[in-house]
């Protein structure tokens, strides 16, 4: 069920009767449980089998490997949790796409497709909570959790379970075991979060709109119009995941539970680095903590600093989708670090540079940042290489004449919007997270009345627009 | 302050939720259907909402298109009235491209809005049909859309009416649309150009102009249908011969919800225009296909059965090989009436002069939209009131150089001034006498110059007779 649905409205609040009035964190954390699978199960109760097979699987590989101190068995045991992982991935996710990569070099597999294979929702989000939790325990940060129920509330945990953010044990355990009180702080800034990412899913949704005629039908769409659907595409993107990470957490805070932030006004960033320390933090901190890190990091010199990058992120690219799409567009990303990390250190051995090139070299590099980030999501957006390699066609077109379309003063006004929103945002971010939060009645009145606002201009949009899945759930 | 500004949030919701209505209600915003995904049905249901708020429901007609716009409850209800020597209510809810499975649909939305005494289903027979859903269908569209997740829960489809139903949620597309765009982008819909009575019933005055296509395209529908084998036919082989299972299982489960309600079920058979229109079909094996088609569906409904074997329709009731118009409508209606009842109606004679057979097909004069009407003119009631369809399907008339033109029997125009009088309203002064009086009359709506007049799209509404 989705967030912003009569449904899920009604489960939350028969959720909330029966948490708030259990008695004892047991029968708490086993109502969140039985919620939780409710919850993933109204999909498709067939996934549920999937989910607990990891949650087992992880749980005493866990608990194996806090009995024993021989590197050689904790090996052995961190090796069948990633595999399991890994294997429930490949089948499930990448199996057609593998066998379809045997087709286009002319070995006939048609075969050899598992059709009617179900893509489980949020696979990759719940895989990647459970390998790191393994890992953890195995690199020693984390200890085993002990209580299976307490363990498998934390991956089944239902605000988070099908589009992230992917948590950490560390970070949610401890607060599902002991969630903090509803105060009146917390449900006012649950509601603000809920509304805001109801209100910015009715924006991801009017973009959709506008730009996916364009994208299913590129061959007859003209040179602007593909260039400005591609930036429409990355508002709603943006708009799209970051609403329902505000759905989330807002949901999240009013149960007493923290999520952590996964998006900071990205889109003001002024390097590709920046960029992935505000881009869906959850999974870039993870990749760097689980994958780019393994690899060994920037340990090993500027060649291995580099390879090891372009490797995260073509593996980032691939968790996205399995499509050689998705392997470009992490490609470009891991294209742009490693051009982003060359920049920064010729510049360190350079720090002669006047104050003047340095603001110009903010200013060009928040520019061309957007710009570049914009271009790949033209590959994660094309279903197919031809589409994209068609729309690249376009855009050089474009650059050779370009022209702009019409664009009604309405979407100018939504997308002025959007602007405004991550300006004060950010500007709540440089100011406020310092303090710790007090909610004075002025504030909270305002608040409050913001959110009855965001919820009805929401609605207004997101009525009558055919429902867009959360383009996050495919993953 | 501080305690109860957490309440602000749900308050706040609720004074713009009651200020949205207020404003939206006064806007004429169309309704894009988003509850149902089917417009002309929700505008039917807010009908029949409305109809079942001035009385008792004695009977909600279900059906496709074929009901929509040949059938009239109005009639029917006029004519029970009479019979019964009491009033007496029937709504026509039929929606096109319904099936048996989008019945039952339509039957559990009706039942949230109002209890009815009757069912009856004005169906025509027809070829067994697939057991896929198509993705065409009103079933399709109505388990897409937010309704689907209502269906079987009466509770809920209540509650989702309600929050539907407000001003701010049923016209939130076109509030979107103006606020985005500045203007609606909902696209006019062919069922946009036919007005919906009070009684729901859909009305068509076009009426067919080629007979000879329309009797070829008979020949087809007769041999679509065809009868089992009496010998070695069960039950369950009779019903499959017909249905197939999604019909099967949804008549059971109508005749469960209906046993359940207290309604009794009827059928009226209907069938598609060519098999009516002039005289009946006296195809033995179409007729016997026919007879057991409906036998069976009521034998498994429970349902009495009305037919008439001999229905005959003239060509100006029928508007085109699957639909009777408004004229035909009403002559089923008295047909089938008189079947059931058991009593006969005095029917006017009419003069049939078969008003079309005089369109040249290069007569500019005459489109689609070209409308049979009675002729009910006469020494008090000279002047013809039209008024047309107001929908976005509809183009805004020119404001200047409209002209009533009726069709005479000699083939010659009568040509005279149309006056507006209200919204979409018009009027002209005609004088018959000289002519000879004549049944009906082929009436249509032009714009031009004296020497240059042309046919305009005009859908009719409703017309009268006025002194």
């Amino acid at each position: 069920m989705l967030f912003h649905t009569l449904t899920f409205l009604i489960f939350f609040i028969v959720f909330c009767m029966f948490y708030f009035s259990a008695r004892g964190n047991a029968t708490r954390i086993a109502t969140l449980l039985v919620f939780s699978n409710i919850f993933y199960g109204w999909w498709d109760w067939r996934y549920l089998a999937l989910l607990w097979l990891t949650i087992i699987v992880d749980y005493f590989v866990a608990n194996a490997m806090g009995k024993t101190d021989s590197q050689r068995d904790r090996k052995f045991l961190i090796i069948i949790s990633i595999a399991t992982n890994l294997l429930i991935l490949a089948v499930f996710k990448y199996f057609n796409f593998f066998i379809s990569s045997f087709e286009t070099v002319g070995i006939e597999v048609s075969n050899w497709y598992l059709r009617e294979l179900l893509l489980p929702v949020g696979l990759s989000f719940y895989t990647f909570v459970s390998i790191s939790y393994t890992v953890d325990v195995y690199r020693k940060k984390q200890k085993p959790v002990k209580n299976i129920l307490e363990y498998a509330a934390f991956v089944c945990y239902f605000p988070q379970l099908v589009a992230g953010p992917i948590e950490r044990v560390g970070h949610l355990l401890p607060q599902i075991i002991t969630p903090l009180k509803p105060t009146r702080e917390r449900v006012s800034d649950g509601l603000f979060l809920f509304s805001l990412g109801f209100f910015q899913k009715s924006l991801a949704d009017t973009f959709a709109e506008l730009v996916n005629p364009i994208f299913n039908d590129l061959a007859i769409a003209s040179p602007e119009q593909v260039v400005f659907s591609i930036f429409g595409f990355g508002l709603q993107i943006y708009m799209d995941f970051s609403g329902y990470t505000n759905m989330a957490r807002g949901v999240s805070k009013v149960i007493g539970i923290e999520l952590m932030i996964n998006f900071k006004t990205p889109y003001f960033s002024l390097s590709p680095r920046e960029f992935w320390r505000r881009w869906h933090i959850s999974l870039s901190t993870w990749l760097r903590d689980y994958l780019y890190i393994s690899l060994g990091g920037s340990r090993k010199g500027l060649p291995r600093h580099l390879r090891n990058l372009v490797i995260t992120m073509i593996l980032g690219g691939l968790w996205h989708g399995a499509g050689f799409n998705f392997i470009i567009w992490g490609a470009l990303h891991g294209l742009y670090l490693s051009v982003d990390t060359m920049i920064e250190h010729r510049l360190t051995i350079r720090p002669y540079l006047s104050e003047n090139v340095k603001r110009l070299k903010l200013v060009l590099s928040g520019l061309i940042t957007f710009l570049v980030i914009n271009y790949t999501w033209l590959y994660f957006r094309c279903e197919t290489f031809s589409d994209a390699m068609l729309a690249n066609q376009k855009i050089i077109l474009w650059l050779n004449q370009p022209l702009f379309p019409e664009i009604y003063p309405g979407i100018l006004g939504l997308v002025l919007v959007v602007i405004m929103m991550d300006i004060i945002t950010r500007f709540h971010e440089e100011n406020d997270y310092k303090k710790p939060f007090e909610l004075t009645a002025a504030f909270a009145i305002i608040q409050n009345s913001a959110s009855g606002i965001l919820f009805v201009a929401g609605l207004v949009f997101l009525l009558g627009v055919p429902t867009q899945q959360f383009i996050y759930f495919q993953f | 302050m501080r305690n109860i500004s957490i309440f602000m949030a749900p308050f706040v919701v609720l004074m713009l939720i009651g200020l949205a209505n207020g404003m939206v209600s006064k806007c004429q915003f169309p309704s894009y259907g988003i509850w149902t995904g089917i417009r002309p049905l929700e505008n039917k249901i807010k009908l029949f909402d409305e109809f079942s708020k001035e009385g008792a429901v004695d009977a909600t007609i279900f059906g496709s298109s074929i009901a929509d716009f040949g059938f009239s409850s109005e009639k029917y209800s006029k004519l029970m009235s009479s019979f019964l020597g009491r009033p007496y209510r029937a709504f026509n809810f039929a929606t096109g491209g319904a099936e048996l499975t989008t019945i039952l649909q339509l039957y559990k939305i009706s039942r949230v809005l109002a209890q009815t005494k009757e069912i009856i289903l004005v169906m025509p027979a027809q070829w067994k049909r697939s057991n896929q859903i198509s993705i065409y269908s009103p079933d399709h569209l109505l388990n897409l859309s937010p309704i689907g997740n209502a269906l079987d829960n009466p509770t809920l489809l209540k509650i989702q009416k309600k929050i539907w139903s407000m001003p701010i949620i049923d016209k939130a597309p076109a509030l979107r649309d103006s606020l985005l765009f500045g203007d609606l982008t909902l696209v006019g819909e062919g069922m946009d150009t036919y007005e919906v009575n009070s009684y729901g019933d859909r009305i068509s005055f076009g009426a067919i102009k080629d007979n000879d296509k329309l009797m070829s395209l008979r020949d087809i529908y007769i041999a679509n249908i065809s009868p089992y084998n009496e010998l070695n036919s069960n039950s369950h082989n009779k019903l499959e011969h017909f249905f197939p299972q999604v019909d099967i299982d949804a008549m059971f489960e109508l005749r469960q919800l209906a046993k359940k309600d207290g309604v009794k079920l009827t059928i009226f058979a209907h069938g598609s225009a060519a098999t009516f229109i002039d005289l009946p079909i006296d195809d033995i094996e179409y007729k016997l296909a026919r007879s057991q088609y409906f036998e069976v569906m009521a034998n498994e409904l429970g349902a009495e059965l009305v037919m008439k074997d001999d229905i005959a329709i003239p060509s100006y009731g029928v508007m085109e090989d699957t639909h009777l118009n408004h004229h035909g409508a009403i002559l089923y209606t008295q047909q089938i009436f008189e079947q059931r009842s058991k009593s006969e109606i005095k029917l006017k004679k009419v003069k049939i002069n078969d008003p079309l057979k005089s369109i040249l097909n290069d007569d500019q004069t005459f489109n689609s939209w070209s409308a049979v009407i009675n002729n009910k003119q006469g020494p008090n009631k000279n002047t013809l009131r039209c008024r047309f369809v107001n929908s976005i399907a509809v183009p805004d008339f020119p404001l200047n150089d409209l002209y009533f033109a009726l069709r005479m029997t000699d083939g010659s125009d009568i040509i005279v001034p149309a006056v507006k009088v209200g919204k979409s309203t018009y009027e002209g002064q005609f004088d018959l006498e000289d002519y000879p009086k004549v049944g009906v009359l082929v009436f249509r709506l032009l714009y031009g110059t004296a020497t240059n007049l042309r046919a305009i799209p005009s859908p009719l509404a409703a017309y009268e007779w006025v002194k």
